[in-house]
């Protein structure tokens, strides 16, 4: 039910081997380490079939710098963006926009500021680069002015689509963030809006530019995984209450009777005191606490008047009407996620991703053609976190896709179809996250984004090796044996191959930027309006069936950019936005 | 010290050892007390019943077929003794005596009376009990041979006839899983058994594995926090042409069937092996070439004056592109859905009954009188990627059941949301993971794999294992730590193999009869195995259907007619 240590490591060995083997990609793995790829340093340019240079960096403007937004600030290639100008209500999200986040080595790696990115000294050294805005409606009316041609944006999910679609409307190309819109219907006003204004419109589904998912795809497409019937994935997180990721700490000014009020005063007494301590210790340790303290300082700073934004006061009431908990604006603004009106819970944060990458290996087993799902029954719940918000702490979910042969009117080929369990919980993060693809002839695991796992079907104790096996018809397709040697030769190569990889979030932004620098039409992002529109239909939709607690048939039309239906049943208005 | 079971007290630092040590240590405590712990009386003494019943009770065993034999090779001579068998399938009768020769785990499982009951002969068998074909037979022979009780190992659809029948004869009842083909058919064997006061108990055999009992024991104890999460999968392998539901058929009786070779094939095959064959392999060879010929002999069986029927399948256009005769509704009744109810029936009704059971225990922690809560809903998926048109049933089938946490109250806004959920799997065509029940819970993590192992991993970085090890006396149940981190942490195989539990269920029915008292009822007693076939049934009826059902509390009610079958929702266009 899970892996041994032992299992993993032949897991990873037999995929290495698998992807090395000359019957598999070993030519064009062999060319990808010869030429050195790694992130930034021309992977995705390999991988993914874009030039290796732009003729200049495209400008642009980082929209929302919180969270996720300084992990893309982190990713960009300097040789493909130039960031002029960023923008955030919240000091201590410019804070860290620059300076990056101290909290952790981890967290540093990824978030480790423009400054660092652009080898500026200080922070006030890189204001001389970059405009700071507030408001995302100042730097996009400083956009002629600033120079920037693109935005990226990093805000709550309620503003993709005002965002986004005021960013075209300005002339510029736009990456978004995860999930494309909050409803179906923003997700086609910005798809219409890029297409009206024929601009690149992508959005950062990172899966698709991660190399794993590449190999994967590539070999599921060679049958080495026989026939795909299944798909399981997770996503499961530690998260309990008063210990949530998604419900950060406040100043206390911002909430005096907030559970967590004292926290960031606390840590900030900790700081002080590893201060203290760090005097005596070497320059590497106090500068490092100086940056966590200068950080927490930053946080507790963070004071917004987030009514003036648009956020809004609320009470949540118990059955009969009696007040049991007051969230200010300000509260909506910090902890987004966990509320309706701004964030769509885990199915947008973290399902629509491994559902998107479902339906790429799915599409892998129709020979590269996109399927769209047939149906969703989900259930969600909140058995463990109290009533401090909208959102669930676990969702279920079961997505039928079609299998080839599929054909809903014949009674037989009705039931051709491929099952995806989803499940995203908090409070225990036992199996962690990542997919596995069940096929006839062999099991894909996913985890984490960073290592695939490859298995002739049930033989987790067993080595692999790619053979060329004869098919069924004339041509050879390559299948997965057991072989008590393995492959050495392939899986060295494999190995080499499969070092640099990562998220793909480096990628995603190269790619953009390439495709904005060569406007043929052909060159266009991988996840681009209708990928991501079919992204955020499976993950809205199954909030839907969650909350309505019914099973939902996908409509063709939903998926459809020109057509006005939605699951949930509104119009796209382009008024809207006038 | 000899004659005490061995207890290993290695027990290296844990994080949260308190409900652990307590769990053990009473388990401990009791063993001691008692030392009941030898042979195979871990059961006995587990489960609160003796470690014998005096005179053995006197049986039936209607329906010899593969999981008969399994029930055969698992009853206690010393509980159980049996008068007469019945079925009508020469090929059932050879393996009720002879086993299941296919193979040592085959062996293992179904040995056969001969050896059982130690006769030496088929003839020494037929003195000590009397073969029918039909099930009417041996139950209209039931006051001759002097039987107290019967055995139904019979397909699906035929449970709530014959148990039906046999109660009102006067004879208790264990029917193998799931209780019945329908709800209205559970309700009715279980008013029938409240009316002619009869034991009825229903083979949901984790309710007498020790690992479940240990586990639910743990639940209740707090151990894993507070439990908010189950995961539960049946993965196998079977692909077309190699299901295990689909066994091969006497060409005879089906010349074009795909299999139709196989059995002759088998046959020669073993008829060389036997000629090749020296020593002691001489009598496996022999017994082999048996089996199959007794397999083969099959085809004598008129399946139609039974009641089997021709299964015939269609295209679109109307067209019959199968034709099953009814022999093979016999041979292969877990496949049609007159005769069996898929894998919900099969697989998934043991492991929702686990998840059940875990999930009283987590409500027993807050309240040690807390009735065994009902589930809320099931939203389910059913799909046939695999196998082509020759079956009804699907070969995968996946759902989400909601249970009730603590707490829960369907009327306030925010209490209406303490639900469990319990996702589930049950495949075919890659057995990637095998099968088991995963139970999060806030401080730790509960893991049963196979029925055999048990793991309950606390934290990041510490992981237990419970497991049975033999001591000098008999089998003990064991908690050791290892300090492996999550997600890697393996419990190792228990170096004896944990039993199934059906050993102790027929102990248990055993010893209930023989000792009437309404507080001696097996532990999957009519009330509980009505709420199994409920959540099989009804999630069955929400793959089909394409609906999301809410469970209502009448269907689990014994004394009211309300049935999920009456709600079956208008299919949607």
């Amino acid at each position: 039910m899970y892996l041994s240590s032992e299992e993993r490591a032949i897991g990873r060995d037999n995929f290495h081997a698998a992807i090395g083997s000359p019957a598999v990609r070993r030519d064009f793995l062999k060319r990808a380490i010869k030429a050195g790829v790694a992130p930034k340093k021309g992977l995705g340019s390999f991988y993914f079939g874009y030039g290796a240079s732009v003729s200049e960096p495209i400008r642009v403007g980082v929209i929302g710098t919180g969270d996720e937004g300084s992990v893309l600030i982190g990713a960009i290639n300097p040789k493909y963006v130039a960031v002029q100008s960023i923008a955030d209500i919240r000091p201590y999200n410019v804070w860290r926009a620059f300076n990056g986040d101290y909290y952790s080595a981890e967290a540093h790696k990824v978030r480790p500021g423009l400054a660092a990115i652009y080898g500026w000294d200080t922070e006030s050294e890189a204001r001389k680069h970059v405009k700071v805005y507030g408001a995302y409606q100042d730097l996009l009316a400083n956009a002629k002015q600033d120079g920037i041609e693109a935005v990226i944006i990093a805000l709550p999910l309620h503003l993709h689509a005002p965002a986004a679609i005021a960013a075209m409307k300005a002339g510029l190309h736009v990456l978004t963030e995860k999930l494309m819109g909050h409803s179906v219907r923003e997700c086609k006003e910005m798809a219409r809006v890029a297409e009206q204004t024929r601009l690149l419109l992508a959005v950062g589904h990172q899966r698709h530019y991660n190399i794993l998912y590449d190999d994967s795809v590539d070999l599921i497409r060679r049958g080495l995984l026989g026939q795909l019937h299944h798909i399981r994935a997770q996503w499961h997180r530690g998260n309990l209450p008063g210990n949530d990721s998604w419900q950060q700490p406040m100043p206390r000014a911002a909430k005096p009777d907030d559970l967590q009020a004292d926290r960031l005063d606390k840590k900030l007494g900790d700081y002080l005191g590893a201060m203290e301590r760090a005097k005596r210790g070497d320059a590497k340790t106090r500068k490092d606490c100086e940056n966590r303290l200068a950080q927490i300082r930053a946080q507790i700073d963070d004071l917004v008047d987030a009514k003036k934004y648009g956020y809004q006061d609320r009470d949540l009431t118990d059955g009969s009407g009696k007040i049991v908990y007051r969230r200010p604006a300000v509260e909506e603004l910090i902890r987004w996620r966990l509320w309706d009106r701004t964030g769509a819970g885990l199915m947008a944060e973290l399902g629509s991703h491994q559902l998107d990458a479902a339906s790429i290996f799915i599409a892998a087993a129709h020979g590269g053609k996109k399927q769209h799902p047939l149906s969703v029954a989900a259930s969600s719940a909140r058995p463990l976190f109290p009533f401090d918000r909208d959102v669930e702490d676990h969702v279920h979910c079961i997505i039928e896709f079609p299998a080839p042969g599929y054909d809903p009117k014949d009674p037989n080929n009705v039931r051709k179809r491929i099952g995806v369990q989803y499940a995203s919980i908090n409070g225990n993060g036992f199996g962690g996250y990542g997919e596995t693809v069940f096929g006839t002839q062999g099991t894909l695991v996913l985890d984490l984004e960073k290592e695939a796992m490859l298995y002739r079907t049930h033989e987790t104790s067993s080595k692999t090796k790619v053979v060329a096996a004869k098919a069924t018809g004339k041509a050879r397709v390559p299948a997965l044996q057991v072989d008590e040697a393995g492959d050495p030769e392939s899986a060295a190569v494999g190995e080499l191959a499969a070092l640099p990889a990562d998220r793909g979030y480096a990628e995603e932004l190269e790619h953009w930027a390439w495709c904005i620098r060569n406007r043929e039409p052909e060159n266009q992002p991988r996840c681009h309006p209708k990928v991501a529109l079919g992204d955020a239909v499976i993950a809205l939709t199954t909030n839907l069936a969650a909350r309505q607690g019914a099973r939902i048939e996908f409509k063709e039309s939903w998926f459809d950019i020109h057509s006005d239906e939605t699951p949930e049943g509104d119009k796209p208005d382009l008024t809207r936005y006038q | 010290m000899n004659s005490h079971p061995r207890i290993s007290a290695n027990s290296p630092a844990r994080k949260t050892p308190a409900a652990q040590d307590v769990s053990r240590r009473d388990f401990i405590k009791g063993t001691l007390a008692t030392g009941a712990v030898v042979g195979g009386g871990l059961g006995a003494f587990y489960f609160g019943y003796d470690r014998a019943v005096g005179s053995p009770l006197r049986v039936g065993v209607i329906g010899t077929g593969d999981e008969g034999s399994v029930l055969l090779g698992a009853l206690n001579p010393e509980f159980i003794q049996v008068r007469s068998i019945a079925d009508i399938r020469p090929y059932n009768i050879w393996r009720a005596l002879h086993g299941d020769h296919s193979n040592e785990t085959a062996l293992a499982a179904r040995p056969g009376l001969l050896a059982k009951y130690d006769w030496k002969t088929e003839d020494i068998a037929w003195r000590n009990m009397r073969k029918y074909g039909p099930w009417q037979e041996l139950l209209d022979n039931a006051k001759a041979d002097g039987l107290e009780g019967v055995i139904i190992a019979l397909p699906l659809h035929l449970h709530c006839e014959v148990a039906v029948a046999a109660m009102n004869r006067g004879l208790h009842v264990l029917t193998e899983k799931l209780m019945a083909h329908s709800v209205g058919q559970c309700k009715e064997m279980a008013r029938v058994a409240a009316k002619t006061n009869r034991l009825l108990a229903v083979g949901h055999q984790r309710h007498y594995n020790v690992l479940y009992a240990s586990a639910a024991d743990s639940i209740q104890r707090g151990l894993l926090g507070q439990l908010h999460y189950i995961r539960a999968q049946w993965h196998r392998g079977n692909l077309p042409g190699g299901d295990s539901w689909q066994p091969p058929m006497p060409e005879s009786v089906k010349p074009r069937d795909p299999q139709a070779k196989t059995l002759a094939k088998k046959l020669a095959e073993c008829r060389k092996q036997l000629n090749a064959a020296s020593g002691a392999a001489v009598d496996v060879c022999r017994a082999r070439l048996d089996q199959v010929a007794a397999q083969i002999a099959d085809h004598v069986v008129n399946a139609k004056q039974y009641g089997y029927q021709l299964q015939q399948i269609r295209d679109a256009a109307g067209k019959p592109i199968y034709d099953g005769p009814p022999i093979e509704e016999l041979i292969r009744w877990r496949l049609w859905d007159r005769t069996g109810a898929g894998l919900m029936a099969e697989l998934g009704s043991h492991q929702l009954d686990a998840a059940s059971i875990f999930i009283h225990a987590m409500h027993r922690t807050h309240d040690p009188k807390a009735e065994k809560p009902h589930p809320i809903s099931v939203a389910a998926s059913a799909d046939r990627s695999l196998f082509p048109p020759d079956r009804n049933v699907e070969d995968h089938v996946y759902c989400i059941i909601e249970f009730p946490s603590p707490g829960y109250d369907a009327r306030d806004p925010a209490a209406s949301r303490k639900k469990i959920g319990v996702q589930y799997t049950s495949l075919n065509g890659n057995g990637f993971g095998g099968y088991g029940e995963i139970v999060y819970g806030t401080e730790g993590t509960l893991v049963l794999e196979k029925e055999q192992d048990l793991s309950i991993i606390q934290g990041p970085s510490s992981s237990s294992s419970v497991r049975v090890s033999s001591g000098n006396s008999g089998p003990t149940l064991d908690t050791q730590a290892s300090g492996a981190p999550v997600g890697t942490a393996k419990a190792k195989t228990s170096d004896v193999k944990v039993s199934r539990g059906y050993r102790e269920e027929l102990e248990h029915w055993a010893w209930c009869i023989r000792h009437p008292d309404p507080r001696n009822q097996p532990r999957c007693g009519p009330k509980v195995a009505l709420g199994d076939a409920v959540i099989a049934l009804t999630t069955n009826m929400a793959a089909r259907h394409g609906v999301r059902i809410e469970f209502k509390k009448e269907w689990f009610d014994i004394h009211s007619d309300e049935t999920p079958e009456n709600i079956l929702p208008a299919k949607p266009a």
